[in-house]
């Protein structure tokens, strides 16, 4: 059963539709990559599924419509991890982790074991633990995208809605991110995860929804299906090279389809 | 939390010096029996009609302004930011002269704070107006400074009309920011608005700790953002409304006082808000006391020390932030 599902999701901006018909539904266990060319709505569709921007359609969270949740316990459930999120204040790594408990806060204050446990283990998962004490500010980008996952984690949420957390990583630590994703997932998580990596996507995700740049759907299948269908190609106008490798499938962006190769 | 312990440790001073110290050499045995003593002696006159009031209202003005600057800056996400500069302080201002020059303040006391709220309230409603619901701390700064603009103007005006000389010296002499002879109707006027003003904006901090991650992440965080713009600007005309009427311009408190503070208490906007407040009642209580022992011919108002404080503060934080933009 799905955990968050959005259907018949329509938005405009200045005019232009940008998303047209949507439908996008993650369950625990599931690593959902959204993927889809540049202005095809992805971040939009991920603030909507977050209920942070209202836009025509439904989402629903447990089978709830998601404005019919209290704002804290909705805070609890869904995860967001805005995309180049930062700190605007100097705080140590600790402390803007230790934000990420704020919707489990009781108005008293304070923090229970509980709370220290969730944001030990989520340093320790996104791997930070060792500059816990540095300011925020004073970090690499790839260090702070990890902060801010973690940040994201340390909620303890039961959907977590990603938005291009592996942009400007290194190979290793797109790769540590997107593991970590796939085994949150795995441990029950549902995940939907924005990114332009078609690689990592087709490695890591047990689901790919693409977006076209008419705010459509162009598919919602395993990778396998996807890569067989040529709908990537088409939708990014692209030739891609496939292969495989251990038993899975990958493939890479090759050349750009001039308009005689698409028609 | 050493900030804490020292400011807690201080506060009380402050505001037992600021209590016995004045123009009138009476001494402390006798102030502080004529605060209890119930009968009508001069020392006790002094003690509960002049000492008393001005202390506490030093006290209540500059916790209101400190928490005020500590809340508009978390707000805003910059730390040049307080209540002078986006215009609160000049529209209560106005609001205040304008209850002052149409008699208002001398028929009904309540007059004076209302006056001086509303001009506040007005200023936000119309800086919120002028800069759009999703606006940039710089549309919001450059707001402010058209609002500031156009209420020193009126005041300005009410100067020029003013119906004799010693009316617009009144005026004048009123907007440099005083504590001296401010009564206990002053104090009971001014107070349960400034304490709810404190109140409101003290309660406001752990939205602004998620509003540090930015709007969306605070949002996704079960911030309600359209509440906590609610909250800081009703809290901000609260305080800085009430507190400016009763005393006048006092600047620079709201900008002082939390940044001395920021780096002590982990740069976090919650763990500064109830520091700032009292730390900014520190830095009234003893600005008010400096300007009693000066030896000056006529006392110097207190809103012109803080400003001979704080101005070359703003210049040391402008330089500051330069240095960091390069």
């Amino acid at each position: 059963m799905s955990l968050l599902s959005a259907r018949n999701i329509r938005f405009s901006r200045g005019g232009r539709p940008v998303l047209d018909g949507v439908d996008l539904s993650v369950g625990a266990g599931e690593c959902v990559g959204l993927i889809g060319p540049n202005g095809a709505g992805k971040s939009t569709l991920l603030s909507v599924m977050a209920g942070l921007l209202k836009a025509d359609g439904a989402v629903a969270l447990d089978g709830k419509p998601l404005e019919k949740w209290p704002r804290p316990e909705r805070a609890r459930r869904i995860g967001f991890l805005e995309q180049g999120a930062t700190c605007h204040w100097p705080l140590t790594v600790e402390r803007v982790v230790t934000l990420g408990r704020l919707p489990h806060a009781s108005p008293w204050g304070g923090e229970a074991a509980a709370d220290r446990a969730a944001i030990a283990r989520a340093m320790q998962q996104c791997d930070v633990t060792h500059f816990a004490e540095r300011s925020v500010t004073s970090l690499s980008g790839g260090e702070r995208a990890r902060v801010m996952l973690a940040r994201a984690l340390a909620g303890d949420p039961s959907v977590l809605l990603a938005d291009e957390p592996a942009a400007g990583l290194d190979p290793y630590h797109q790769l540590q991110v997107m593991e970590l994703l796939a085994g949150l997932a795995a441990d029950g998580m549902a995940v939907v995860v924005v990114l332009h990596d078609l690689t990592l996507a087709l490695r890591h995700c047990t689901r790919l929804c693409l977006l076209d740049e008419a705010g459509k759907v162009a598919a919602d299948t395993g990778p396998g299906e996807l890569l067989d269908s040529g709908a990537l190609g088409r939708v990014y106008g692209i030739e891609l090279l496939r292969g495989g490798h251990e038993g899975a499938p990958f493939a890479l962006p090759w050349r750009r389809l001039t308009a005689e190769m698409r028609a | 939390m050493a900030v804490r312990i020292a400011l807690l440790t201080l506060f009380p001073i402050l505001l037992v010096a600021s209590f016995l110290i004045g123009p009138a050499a009476v001494p402390a045995g006798d102030l502080l029996s004529g605060l209890f003593s119930g009968q009508a002696s001069p020392a006790a006159l002094i003690a509960l009609e002049i000492r008393l009031p001005r202390a506490l209202l030093g006290a209540l003005v500059g916790a209101g302004l400190g928490m005020a600057g500590a809340a508009l800056q978390g707000y805003l996400r910059n730390p040049l930011a307080e209540p002078s500069l986006i215009g609160a302080s000049s529209s209560a201002s106005l609001g205040a002269v304008l209850a002052i020059y149409f008699g208002l303040s001398a028929t009904a006391p309540l007059a004076l704070p209302v006056a001086g709220m509303l001009g506040a309230g007005l200023a936000m409603l119309l800086i919120q107006g002028l800069a759009g619901r999703d606006a940039s701390v710089l549309m919001l700064i450059l707001a402010g400074l058209a609002v500031q603009t156009l209420a020193g103007s009126l005041t300005s005006l009410a100067l020029n009309l003013a119906p004799n000389p010693h009316a617009a010296l009144e005026i004048a002499f009123w907007l440099l920011g005083s504590l001296t002879d401010r009564t206990n109707d002053h104090l009971l006027v001014s107070a349960p608005f400034i304490i709810a003003g404190i109140l409101v904006l003290g309660g406001s901090g752990r939205a602004l700790d998620a509003l540090g991650l930015g709007e969306r992440t605070a949002g996704s965080m079960g911030v309600d953002l359209n509440a906590l713009r609610w909250r800081i600007i009703i809290g901000t005309v609260l305080s800085v409304g009430a507190a400016v009427a009763v005393t006048g311009s006092i600047g620079f408190v709201g900008l002082v006082v939390p940044h001395l503070l920021r780096r002590a208490t982990g740069n976090q906007p919650s763990k500064l808000l109830w520091p700032s407040a009292l730390a900014g009642a520190c830095l009234l209580l003893a600005a008010d006391i400096l300007v009693r022992l000066l030896p000056t011919n006529d006392e110097l108002k207190l809103g012109v020390v803080t400003g001979l404080i704080g101005a070359p503060f703003f210049f040391h934080l402008l330089l500051k932030t330069r240095e960091r933009m390069r």
